[in-house]
């Protein structure tokens, strides 16, 4: 099995590693190992980061959720999708993983001439040995081509023999498919099966009439959308679109004797293959990974940067004074202090040189500003609270990693609004239980949906999100089973909040800390001790670590209750245990 | 008047609340609120009648002991002492003197009580058949000890009003007074 069980988030989201980042994810899609379907892994999410692709189900997350190391993946390639057969992306993986293959020599499956699989996929019957003797036609230059001995979905396609492009698979895969008796290569009847093969591979227009590649989706002319079902092919347009059966055989549990599994597939059903294949490019070219078994942070002095050249050639004498020549006295002061200035424009001017480099020297230029930050206020004549503020702000903003918790519009297929809501959701409940931050502990327990939008957009720092997806992502919270969930006091105020925090136990809560002896004797002594003590909102905000607004609506959520009463004076209204309260 | 700020010399008619802050908000809460205005109700009553008070001028007695306390600085609002002497009209013990809701006749006995009182004094100091001036019953010298003694005019003709109806007495005007006679 090339894929590893993975940790989910409380939201049920892949723990990310400390230097991944979350690139794109689609939802509808369903997993394969080779050629079959993988069980219980048939309808969940694909979340591609900059090192793994990570499969969530939609049932039972817990326990099937797997991740493929993008450094196991030699290559991949897109299949756009045939008939019943939805789109896919398939991933090949390095012979090196021993726990994939057992003995099988790779490069012998791999060989052209060697085909361990003649059966396509997409087609329950067996390939017909007649194929073998077909000739498929270049919708290019029209010249009848032998159809490739070894093909199956996963070999490459050999380009035309005359004009030297590629084939799109779906021509192939007519041949295949179509009924048509095999032809003798040489057979009168050219004409036919390169008419035959045009139409099948055009898609007409609905608005223009222009026939259009198969392979696109909206039409080269107008624009318009094409749906297979305007394929005036008889063959194509009699499937449906439906999903409930897939041509692929089912993984039986385990794979057949005699199959080596180098291959992974993603089957997007939902669509949404383009987009997850452009970052997956991405992601292949950048090769993150790497960068996580390189040398952390590499060095200032190898950080070699344009900006810092000349430094750098003044800096030999300089930085490391022999043990010998020691230099004492103010002198020695002086140029230990020189030096250590020499360090630090060179480690700013290398940080700043691009972001990546920022990215990987965040520590070094924390402690940086930080420093800077000390020695500002250490300095009477340069204590400007504002810079300090400034710096220190800066500092905080460094510190956080906003890509933990961000999810953009364009990391989702742009098709699903309700995906992007539901996976902002997530990266919402995230971001609130978040140990490090604990946002929800210092709100005490719950936070208004003004404040966290404010918060949390702060912590995304960029692609900020706009109130109304906050709205509609925190409307998400019970339909995910996610550990926070949104309530509506009485007077509309929305609050995100512990999914096991109740009215009973916030009243609970605050009645028992209305029993409590004050420490402080009430501002009139002439007030009856045996009423107990009574509190302001701002009061109780303070104790439980509320927002005002929280504070106000829980307190009034218990006086609905029965539990309070309130006394309103020209000082605002207290709240007072209620003697009249029956409990039931 | 005691002082309020002590509380063991406060007359047993003053609910144990009267020290509370939040008797003197409304209650928006349903269930607090009844017992806040049962709580109002029976103080208004009692205090009432310790006081002899007949009718009550809402904006008057607003700054009085009754729905003022100064030791907490804590004053029934007038819309609130208007809802609670609205409850007492609906069980008839009180009634407004007119539509603007400023003045109320409080009975701390209902009418038919004093109409049976009243009787019973007249049965037993033998004044049957003799005619009475109203004056006479809420000022004279002879009722001081009684519970209506100071009862207000408009309200004993109420009380009497009970009595006639029952076929005991009748009232008539005496040139600017009225009588009443019982038999």
């Amino acid at each position: 099995m090339a894929f590893r069980k993975i940790d989910l988030t409380p939201a049920l989201r892949p723990l990310l590693l400390p230097s991944e980042t979350l690139l794109f994810v689609q939802d509808a899609v369903g997993l394969y190992e080779g050629r079959y379907k993988v069980p219980n892994f048939q309808n969940g999410s694909a979340y591609l980061t900059t090192h793994r692709v990570c499969f969530v189900n939609n049932d039972e997350p817990r326990k099937y959720s797997v991740a493929l190391e993008l450094r196991d993946v030699e290559r991949f390639e897109l299949y756009n999708g045939f008939l019943k057969s939805s789109p896919k992306i398939t991933f090949y993986l390095r012979p090196s993983n021993p726990s994939l293959l057992n003995s099988g020599d790779r490069s012998a499956s791999r060989s052209p001439t060697y085909s361990p699989v003649p059966t396509p996929p997409r087609s329950s019957t067996p390939l017909p040995s007649a194929a073998l003797n077909r000739q498929w036609i270049c919708p290019i230059c029209t010249f009848p081509n032998p159809f490739p001995s070894n093909y199956s979905p996963l070999a490459p396609i050999p380009p035309c023999l005359t004009c030297g492009v590629k084939p799109n698979r779906s021509v192939l895969d007519a041949i295949i498919n179509s009924p048509a008796p095999a032809k003798p290569p040489n057979g009168a009847s050219d004409d036919s099966i390169l008419q035959a093969g045009i139409q099948r591979s055009k898609n007409a227009c609905p608005r223009c009439t222009f026939e259009n590649d198969q392979a696109l989706r909206n039409c080269e002319m107008c624009g318009e959308v094409l749906s297979s079902d305007t394929v005036d092919d008889p063959l194509i347009a009699g499937t449906s679109a439906s999903r409930d059966e897939s041509p692929a055989p089912a993984y039986l549990g385990s794979v057949p004797k005699g199959e080596q599994i180098d291959s992974v597939k993603l089957s997007f059903r939902g669509g949404g293959e383009k987009p997850f294949m452009e970052k997956l490019k991405g992601a292949m070219v950048q090769r993150k990974w790497l960068l996580e078994q390189a040398p952390t942070v590499p060095t200032i002095t190898s950080g070699a940067a344009n900006l810092t050249l000349d430094a750098r050639e003044r800096d030999p004498p300089i930085s490391p004074p022999p043990p010998t020549e020691r230099i004492v006295g103010v002198r020695g002061l002086e140029r230990q202090n020189l030096a250590l200035r020499m360090n630090n424009q060179r480690a700013i001017a290398g940080a700043f040189e691009d972001l990546e480099a920022l990215m990987s020297r965040a520590k070094e230029i924390i402690a940086l500003a930080e420093n800077f930050a000390t020695q500002l206020a250490d300095n009477p004549s340069l204590a400007n609270s504002d810079a300090k503020e400034a710096l220190s702000q800066s500092a905080a903003l460094l510190a956080l990693r906003p890509t933990d918790f961000s999810v953009t519009k364009d990391q989702i297929s742009s098709s699903s609004l309700s995906l992007y809501h539901a996976e902002l959701a997530r990266s919402i409940a995230d971001f609130l239980a978040d140990d490090r931050r604990s946002i929800l502990k210092k709100e005490g327990g719950a936070i208004t949906l003004v404040d966290l939008w404010a918060v949390y957009n702060r912590a995304r720092g960029i692609e900020l999100i706009s109130p109304s997806d906050l709205e509609s992502a925190a409307k998400l919270f019970d339909k995910l089973q996610l550990p926070v969930r949104l309530r509506q006091f009485k007077s509309g105020l929305l609050v995100v909040q512990e999914r096991n925090r109740t009215d009973e136990k916030v009243a609970k809560d605050v009645l028992a800390w209305l029993e409590e002896p004050s420490d402080v004797e009430n501002r009139d002594a002439t007030t009856d001790r045996r009423w107990g003590r009574s509190v302001l909102a701002r009061d109780a905000a303070e104790k439980f670590g509320w927002s005002v607004a929280v504070a106000i609506e829980e307190l009034e959520m218990i006086e609905e209750r029965g539990e309070l009463v309130r006394d309103t004076s020209f000082e605002g209204v207290r709240w007072w245990r209620s003697p009249w309260y029956i409990s039931e | 008047m005691s002082d309020p700020k002590d509380k063991a010399s406060l007359p047993a008619y003053y609910p144990e609340f009267y020290t509370f802050p939040p008797f003197y908000t409304r209650q928006p809460n349903a269930a607090s609120w009844s017992s806040q205005l049962s709580q109002w109700r029976s103080f208004i009553l009692g205090y009432c009648r310790a006081h002899k008070l007949w009718r009550l001028n809402l904006v008057d007695a607003i700054e009085t002991d009754l729905f003022y306390n100064k030791s907490i600085n804590r004053k029934l609002p007038l819309p609130t002492i208007r809802e609670v002497v609205d409850d007492l009209v609906k069980s008839s013990n009180a009634e407004w003197l007119s539509s603007e809701k400023s003045i109320a006749y409080i009975y701390w006995r209902t009418p038919e009580d004093f109409a049976s009182q009243i009787y019973s004094w007249i049965d037993e100091t033998g004044q049957k058949g003799t005619v009475l001036t109203l004056l006479e019953l809420t000022e004279g010298d002879n009722t001081t000890q009684q519970e209506w003694y100071g009862m207000d005019q408009a309200m004993l003709v109420k009380c009497l009003n009970v009595l006639v109806k029952r076929g005991q007495a009748q009232v008539f005007s005496v040139g600017d007074d009225k009588g009443v006679k019982v038999w």
